[in-house]
């Protein structure tokens, strides 16, 4: 049988016997199932809310994770775009670290850290974009929750960039995250990826 | 911040859902104490600032400088 080029995928030729196209049928499954590297799990889409669960995305299958959040809020500032890890539909909100280096369109660059508070740093929303991407180390493990956010936020009154690292100082297996803003409400949507590994 | 008369909205998973009752007192009152936490870290930041400031002062380097490193 004939193999892929990229992925080593064999696959039946058409010349192949039914049977043996059956068990190759099984095979390409489980190799494209296996060689993915990215895999999209989930994707939530929000209006107008203060705060957006995403409960049971994060399970064994998978040891980091990559969130993608394309959004605006109804505030005409920045302020931060919060992330907490969730389990069993409960979120947690004591334990984070964060480190935040920063730039504005007219400031910066600048840092940041916060020690024991109460959620990830994302970035920061505004009302004409936040976009940006978080990947997550090993939250659905008994580990240490790890985080790297990259993202930009524009509003009436402001434009940053924010590149944040952080750790979740705990054990705790999650299965899930909340986003959220203090102040107003926001709209978007967020996709959770898993890296396949 | 949300008001206690302002309705509140939160996603979970597919559903928009209104908090009422308890569930909104206790959800405006972590926003309050999450609004706290992060005060108190802006509070920590700019006396952290301060000091430096105060320190490089202290070795002579002018406000030019002294902004160009903070």
């Amino acid at each position: 049988m004939p193999t892929t080029t990229k992925m080593g995928i064999v696959y039946p030729s058409s010349t192949d016997l039914v049977k043996d196209g059956a068990t190759a049928m099984g095979t390409i499954s489980t190799t494209v199932d296996s060689k993915t590297g990215l895999v999209l799990l989930n994707t939530t889409s929000f209006s107008a809310v203060s705060s957006q669960s995403v409960n049971s995305v994060f399970t064994a299958n998978f040891k980091n994770y990559r969130l993608v959040v394309n959004a605006t809020s109804s505030q005409t500032s920045s302020q931060v775009f919060g992330l907490k890890m969730r389990a069993s539909g409960t979120d947690t909100s004591t334990g984070y670290y964060n480190i935040d280096v920063y730039t504005g369109s007219a400031t910066g660059p600048s840092r940041s850290y916060e020690a024991n508070v109460a959620r990830f740093g994302f970035g920061n929303a505004g009302n004409k974009k936040m976009s940006g991407a978080a990947d997550l180390f090993s939250p659905q493990e008994a580990a240490i929750t790890g985080l790297n956010s990259l993202s930009f936020e524009a509003s009436n009154s402001d434009f940053y960039s924010d590149f944040i690292i952080g750790y979740l100082d705990n054990t705790t297996s999650y299965d899930g995250f909340t986003i959220y803003v203090v102040s107003g409400t926001i709209t978007g949507t967020i996709s959770t990826y898993g890296y396949n590994a | 911040m949300a008001k206690k008369e302002e309705p509140i909205f939160i996603g979970i998973d597919n559903e928009r859902i209104e908090l009422t009752g308890a569930d909104k007192e206790a959800f405006l009152e972590q926003r309050i104490k999450d609004q706290e936490t992060i005060e108190a870290s802006k509070a920590q930041q700019e006396t952290q600032k301060e000091l430096k400031i105060s320190a490089y002062k202290k070795l002579g380097l002018t406000d030019e400088e002294i902004n160009a490193i903070i």
